[in-house]
C-alpha cells in the first residue's frame, strides 16, 4: 500500500490526511478541544493535471496545501509523492535531512503579492533564493537562470536589480512564479494565487499558468475561493467543507451537474456577470460551521435543505457514484441538484 | 525609513544635538584648557567668570585676573576678580599637554591664557572645593558618560538579540524560561539592585575595573528591552509568507535568520538601541552620584554631581550642579531621537 | 479640461444625491495623487447605483468624499457634492465645513456608510449594542431603554438570530457574516435615505456574500433608501444594481443601467473589463482575453484619456492630448472616449 496506482501517472496521493490543531486555555494551558482543520482527506492528482481544492473560510483548503509541502507537520494521514528518481516517498513521515532534497520537487506560489516577497531583497536574490539554498550553479550561472526564469513569466531580466515595492501586485506575483520554478519542481501548489489581484491582472496570471503548465509539464494543485477561477484553470476539482471533501470530480460534470447539496449552493451563490441572469438563489442558513465543534454526522446537515435523520446521525463516506465522480452524501444518488449552465 | 526620520523635526535636532556632544566627547582635551585634576586649594569654590568680549571698542576677549586677600576673620586666602587685571584670552592657546583624537600630541586648545600666573586661569564655570576648573572637568566627565553609555549599551545589545532571538525563533521551552526571567530581572528594583552589586565590588579596584565593572552591571539589567524588542519582531517575521517560502525552497535555518529576519528588524533594534542609551546614562550617573559608581579621581556627570550633595553647594556655590544640565538635554535629545528613529522604522506599529 | 455632468438623466425623478466634477487630491511629499479626478455621478431614491473599477480607480475615495471623511493629506479640491432634502433644499456637501456639525448630522441621518472589513469598524472594547445605541441617542431623542429596543428591533431586521443575547457581545464573538450585519444594523439605525456599502461583501465567504446581498435588497425594498454599491466584482454589480458607473483612475469612465453597461458597453475599458473576467459559465481551461499592459501608478498619470496606453482603439494625436469629456452616447448611457465625440459631430 505504498505505491500509488496507475503504474506511475499519479505525482501525488494523499490518504486519510489529519491536522489537528489543540485549543488550549487556561493558565497552564491545557488542551480542551481540537480544531479538525483536515479531518480525513483523501486524494490524487495525475501528472500534468490541475486539480482544484475549492471551499470556504475554514474548509481547510490551505492547511491541506501546507501539508501537501510539509510547512506543516500532519497529524496522521499520508502524501505519497513520486519522485523524479523513481519511488514514492510519504512526506507526511520524512525525517527532516531526506525532506530537503525533495523540497526542489514541489514549490509554493502565494496568494499575498505583497508579503512573500522579502522587501529588503532584489528580485534576483528572491528568485536565486532556492538556487543558493540548494547549491545550484555558481553566481554567473545563477544570474542566467534568473534572468531565464523572469523572461519566462513575462517580466524584463533588467528587472532583477530592483527591489519588490518598484513593481504592482501582478508583477510580484509573476516574480513569486519565477521563484516557484527555479529549481524545476514536478509539482506547483498555488495558494489562492489570483485573489490579491485586480480582475484584469487576473486573467494575466492566469493565462500564465496555462502557459507555464503547457510548456513545462507542470502539476498543478489549485487551492481557491473564487469558483469562476477554478473553472478556467482546472482538470478536477475537489469541493470541501470544514475540513472534508464533499465532492470530486472532473470540472465539467462538477459544475454543469454537482451531487452534493453544498456545491449546488456554492455554484448559485456565485453572482453573475449578467443582469439578464438573475437567478433563483440557493440561499444557505446559518454561517460556515466551526471546524473546533463540527456538527455530528454530516458536518452541512444543519443548512442543507435536503437533510434527513440519517444526516444527523451518521457521517458520510465519499465514495464514487460514477466513474470518476466522488459525493461524500447519503442522498446522492436520489437528489436532482442544479448545476451551472454553459 | 531614512526619508521618514528626516521629517520628523524633534528628532532631527535631537540628533543634531547629539552629534555634538559626541564632537565634545572626541575633543574633550581640547575644548577643556585646564588639567582637570590640577588642584589648587587656594582657588577652590570660585564663581564662575565671564568672558569679557570687548575692550575700548575693540574685539579683545579677556578676563580679569584675581587679586588675593586674606580674610581677616578666617586668615585664608581668598581671591576676587580685580577689574584693574585685564588678562587677555587667546583662541587656539596654548595649554596642557595632550594627545588630539589619542594620538597626536599637542599642546593647543580652543581658548586659553597663556603666560598667566597659576592663579590667574580661565574660570569659565567657576572651580569646585578642590579648585579645579569646572569647565575642564565637565568637559572630560562628558567624554566618560557618554562613553559608558555605549560600551553598556553594546553588552545589552549582545545579550538582548541573542535572548531575545533564541526565544522568538525556537519558541517553546526556552521561550517561556527566557521570558520569565527578563520579568524577573525588571521586577527588580534597579536602584537597591545597583547599590547592592555595586557594593559588592572591592575597593582596592582600580578606577578601570571599577568603569568595567559598572558598566556590565547596568547592562545585566538594561538587555531585557532590547529582548523583548528582537522577540517580538522574530515572532512576527516567523509567520510572514517570504520566510515560509524561505524554508520550502529548502535554506537553512541560518540563512534565514541572517539574509531574511535580521535585516528586517535592523531598524528597530537600532531604533531600540538609541533609546536604551539615555538609560544607561541615567543609571551610570545616578549610580556615581549615589558614591556607588565611578569615583574620583574618574570624572563623570555623576560624579561631579556627587561632589555637590551639600547644602553648601546648593546656598553658596549653586554652580556646582552645572553638570545637571547636560545629562538633562543629553537624554532629552537621545529620546527624541530614538522616538524618531522608532517612527521612522515603524509607522504602523506592526 | 474634462468636466463630468450630472450623469444619467432619467425623466420625472430628480437625484437625490448628485456629484459634479469632485476632484479629491492628496498632497504627498512624493507628489500629488489625484485620487478622483473629475468624477460625476446621480444616485435615485430606491435604487441601487454600482461604481465599479480597479485598484486605483478613485471608488472608495469617492465615498469617503461624498461623506467629508477623507484622511490627510487628502483634500476634496473642487467639485460639488449635491444632497436634496424631501421638500427639495439642495445641500453642497463639498462646501461644508467637513467638522463641522452640519456635516456630522448628515453622517449617518441622511447618508450612512458601511466598510469592506467590519472586524475594524466596531470598537473592540465596546459591546456591539454599546455602539449602536450610542448612535441612535446621537440622531434621535430616545432614552436609554427605548434606544435599546430600537437597536435590538435593528439587529432582528438584518437577520441577526437572537437580537436581545447579540446585542450584548463583543464584536470578535460574532462571525464574519454576523459582524457585517451588525454593522448594516448599525448603518440603518437612523434610517438614512442613501447607504453607501463600500466593498461590504469582499471580505466575506461567497454563501454569506449572497446572504448579506439579499438582505440589502430586501431592505432596499422595505426602506426604499437608495444603495451605493461599491465594488470590484462585476458579478455582484450585475446582480444587485440598477445603475452603473464604471471608474478608471479617478474618473467615471462609462455610466448607464445596467444591462446596457454588460450587454452593449460603450467605453474601451468597460469592453475589455467584461471580456477578462473569469465566469462560471465559460469552457473548461479556457484563456482569457486581458487587457494590455497595468494600472500606471498613480504618481504616471498618462495624459490625455488615462486608458489610452491600454486601449484597442488608440487615436494618436487625439487620446493623448485631451481628456474626453463624460456624455450622452445612447439613451441614458454617458461615456468618456472620443470615438464618440466624432459621431456627434
Amino acid at each position: 500500500m505504498t505505491a500509488p496506482g496507475d503504474g506511475g501517472t499519479r505525482l501525488l496521493e494523499v490518504r486519510d490526511l489529519q491536522k489537528l490543531f489543540p485549543i488550549r486555555r487556561g493558565f497552564l494551558r491545557r488542551v480542551v478541544g481540537q480544531v479538525r482543520a483536515v479531518d480525513g482527506v483523501t486524494f490524487h492528482v495525475e501528472r500534468g493535471e490541475t486539480l482544484a481544492l475549492v471551499g470556504e473560510s475554514g474548509c481547510g483548503k490551505t492547511t491541506t496545501s501546507r501539508c501537501v509541502l510539509r510547512a506543516v507537520t500532519p497529524t496522521a494521514g499520508q502524501i505519497l509523492f513520486r519522485t523524479a528518481e523513481g519511488p514514492v516517498l510519504d512526506v507526511a513521515t520524512l525525517a527532516r535531512r531526506q525532506l530537503r532534497p525533495l523540497r526542489r520537487q514541489m514549490q509554493m506560489i502565494f496568494q499575498d503579492p505583497f508579503s512573500s516577497l522579502n522587501p529588503r531583497r532584489t528580485l534576483l536574490d528572491i528568485v536565486a533564493e532556492p538556487l543558493v539554498a540548494n547549491r545550484v550553479g555558481d553566481r554567473t550561472e545563477r544570474i542566467e537562470r534568473v534572468a531565464e526564469l523572469l523572461r519566462l513569466v513575462g517580466l524584463r531580466p533588467e528587472y532583477m536589480r530592483r527591489y519588490p515595492h518598484a513593481f504592482s501586485g501582478g508583477q510580484r506575483q509573476r516574480v513569486g512564479i519565477a521563484r516557484a520554478l527555479a529549481l524545476n519542481p514536478a509539482l506547483v501548489v498555488a495558494d489562492e494565487p489570483v485573489s490579491a489581484l485586480d480582475v484584469s491582472v487576473q486573467a494575466q496570471i492566469l493565462n500564465l499558468m496555462l502557459d507555464l503548465q503547457a510548456q513545462l509539464g507542470l502539476t498543478y494543485l489549485f487551492v481557491a475561493h473564487d469558483l469562476s477561477v477554478v473553472k478556467h484553470v482546472s482538470d478536477r476539482v475537489a469541493v470541501m467543507y470544514v475540513g472534508r471533501i464533499v465532492e470530486m470530480a472532473e470540472t465539467e460534470p462538477l459544475f454543469g451537474a454537482p451531487r452534493h447539496p453544498y456545491t449546488e449552493a456554492l455554484l448559485s451563490a456565485v453572482p453573475k456577470p449578467d443582469p439578464r441572469q438573475r437567478a433563483q438563489r440557493v440561499l444557505l442558513e446559518g454561517d460556515v460551521a466551526d471546524a473546533a465543534n463540527p456538527p455530528a454526522g454530516c458536518a452541512f446537515h444543519p443548512r442543507c435543505a435536503y437533510a434527513v435523520e440519517r444526516c444527523r446521525a451518521e457521517r458520510p463516506v465519499l465514495e464514487a457514484v460514477e466513474p470518476g465522480h466522488f459525493v461524500a452524501c447519503h442522498r446522492a444518488r436520489e437528489l436532482g441538484l442544479r448545476g451551472v449552465a454553459r | 525609513m531614512w526619508w521618514r526620520f528626516r521629517r520628523h523635526k524633534l528628532a532631527m535636532m535631537g540628533t543634531v544635538v547629539v552629534l555634538l556632544f559626541y564632537a565634545v566627547v572626541l575633543f574633550a582635551d581640547f575644548l577643556a584648557y585646564a588639567d582637570p585634576g590640577a588642584s589648587e586649594a587656594q582657588r577652590g569654590l570660585l564663581p564662575p567668570q565671564g568672558i569679557h568680549w570687548m575692550r575700548d571698542g575693540h574685539f579683545a576677549p579677556h578676563v580679569y585676573g584675581l587679586a588675593g586677600k586674606r580674610d581677616p576673620m578666617t586668615f585664608k586666602r581668598v581671591y576676587t576678580p580685580d577689574p584693574g587685571q585685564k588678562i587677555p584670552v587667546r583662541f587656539f592657546a596654548r595649554g596642557f599637554e595632550y594627545r588630539l583624537l589619542g594620538v597626536l600630541p599637542t599642546t593647543r586648545h580652543l581658548i586659553g591664557v597663556e603666560g598667566a600666573r597659576p592663579e590667574d586661569t580661565l574660570f569659565l564655570l567657576g572651580t569646585d572645593e578642590q579648585g579645579r576648573d569646572l569647565w575642564s572637568r565637565l568637559m572630560y566627565g562628558t567624554r566618560t558618560s557618554l562613553t559608558i553609555g555605549l560600551v553598556g549599551v553594546a553588552f545589552s545589545l549582545v545579550l538582548g538579540v541573542m535572548l531575545g532571538g533564541v526565544s522568538g525563533l525556537y519558541g517553546g521551552l526556552a521561550d517561556t524560561v527566557i521570558q520569565r526571567v527578563i520579568e524577573i530581572v525588571r521586577s527588580i528594583p534597579t536602584i537597591p539592585l545597583w547599590m547592592g552589586l555595586a557594593a559588592a565590588l572591592p575597593n582596592d579596584w582600580t578606577v578601570m575595573q571599577v568603569y568595567f565593572a559598572i558598566t556590565i552591571i547596568i547592562s545585566l539589567v538594561g538587555w531585557t528591552e532590547l529582548a523583548r524588542v528582537v522577540r517580538g519582531r522574530f515572532l512576527a517575521l516567523r509567520e510572514e509568507d517570504f520566510v515560509t517560502a524561505a524554508v520550502l525552497a529548502g535554506s537553512s535555518q541560518t540563512r534565514i535568520i541572517v539574509h531574511h529576519l535580521v535585516p528586517s528588524f535592523l531598524s528597530h533594534i537600532i531604533a531600540a538601541t538609541t533609546l536604551a542609551i539615555p538609560a544607561m546614562i541615567i543609571s551610570e550617573t545616578s549610580l556615581s552620584f549615589l558614591g556607588l559608581g565611578l569615583r574620583p579621581p574618574a570624572i563623570s556627570w555623576g560624579v561631579l554631581l556627587q561632589q555637590a550633595q551639600n547644602i553648601q553647594a546648593l546656598a553658596i556655590s549653586p554652580w556646582l550642579l552645572v553638570s545637571a544640565v547636560p545629562v538633562i538635554v543629553v537624554i532629552l535629545a537621545l529620546n527624541f531621537m530614538g522616538d524618531g528613529l522608532r517612527d521612522a522604522a515603524d509607522p504602523y506599529g506592526h | 479640461m474634462a468636466t463630468s455632468t450630472a450623469g444619467v438623466s432619467r425623466p420625472g425623478a430628480r437625484p437625490i444625491l448628485e456629484v459634479r466634477d469632485l476632484r479629491t487630491y492628496f498632497f504627498q511629499d512624493e507628489g500629488t495623487v489625484k485620487a478622483v479626478d473629475g468624477a460625476g455621478l446621480s444616485v435615485y431614491a430606491g435604487k441601487t447605483l454600482g461604481i465599479v473599477g480597479e485598484s486605483g480607480c478613485g471608488k472608495s475615495v469617492t465615498a469617503r468624499s461624498i461623506l467629508r471623511i477623507v484622511e490627510r493629506p487628502g483634500r476634496v479640491v473642487s467639485g460639488e457634492i449635491l444632497l436634496r432634502d424631501r421638500d427639495g433644499r439642495e445641500r453642497d456637501l463639498a462646501r461644508l465645513d467637513a467638522e463641522s456639525r452640519e456635516m456630522r448630522e448628515v453622517r449617518g441621518g441622511d447618508i450612512a456608510l458601511i466598510f469592506q472589513e467590519p472586524m475594524t469598524s466596531f470598537s473592540p472594547v465596546h459591546t456591539v449594542g454599546s455602539q449602536m445605541i450610542e448612535t441612535i441617542r446621537l440622531h434621535q431623542e430616545l432614552d436609554k431603554k427605548a434606544a435599546r429596543e430600537k437597536a435590538i428591533e435593528m439587529f432582528g431586521l438584518v437577520g441577526i438570530p437572537r437580537p436581545e443575547r447579540r446585542i450584548d457581545e463583543y464584536s470578535f464573538q460574532l462571525s464574519g457574516g454576523l459582524r457585517q450585519r451588525a454593522m448594516i444594523a448599525l448603518a440603518l439605525s437612523c434610517a438614512p435615505r442613501i447607504l453607501i456599502a463600500d466593498e461590504p461583501t469582499t471580505a466575506l465567504d461567497v454563501t454569506t456574500q449572497a446572504q448579506i446581498l439579499a438582505l440589502l435588497t430586501r431592505l432596499q425594498q422595505r426602506e426604499g433608501m437608495a444603495i451605493v454599491l461599491i465594488t470590484h466584482n462585476l458579478g455582484v454589480v450585475a446582480e444587485t444594481c440598477d445603475e452603473v458607473a464604471v471608474m478608471y483612475l479617478g474618473r467615471v469612465v462609462e455610466q448607464g443601467p445596467v444591462d446596457a453597461i454588460f450587454h452593449t458597453p460603450r467605453h474601451p475599458y468597460t469592453r475589455a473589463l467584461l471580456r477578462s473576467i473569469p465566469s462560471i459559465h465559460a469552457p473548461v481551461r479556457t484563456r482569457l482575453p486581458t487587457i494590455a499592459g497595468s494600472i500606471p501608478h498613480p504618481y504616471n498619470r498618462p495624459p490625455g484619456c488615462p486608458f489610452h496606453p491600454r486601449c484597442p482603439d488608440f487615436m494618436p494625436g487625439r487620446c493623448d492630448r485631451a481628456e474626453p469629456a463624460l456624455r450622452p452616447v445612447a439613451p441614458a448611457v454617458d461615456a468618456a472616449c472620443f470615438l464618440y465625440e466624432d459621431a456627434r459631430a
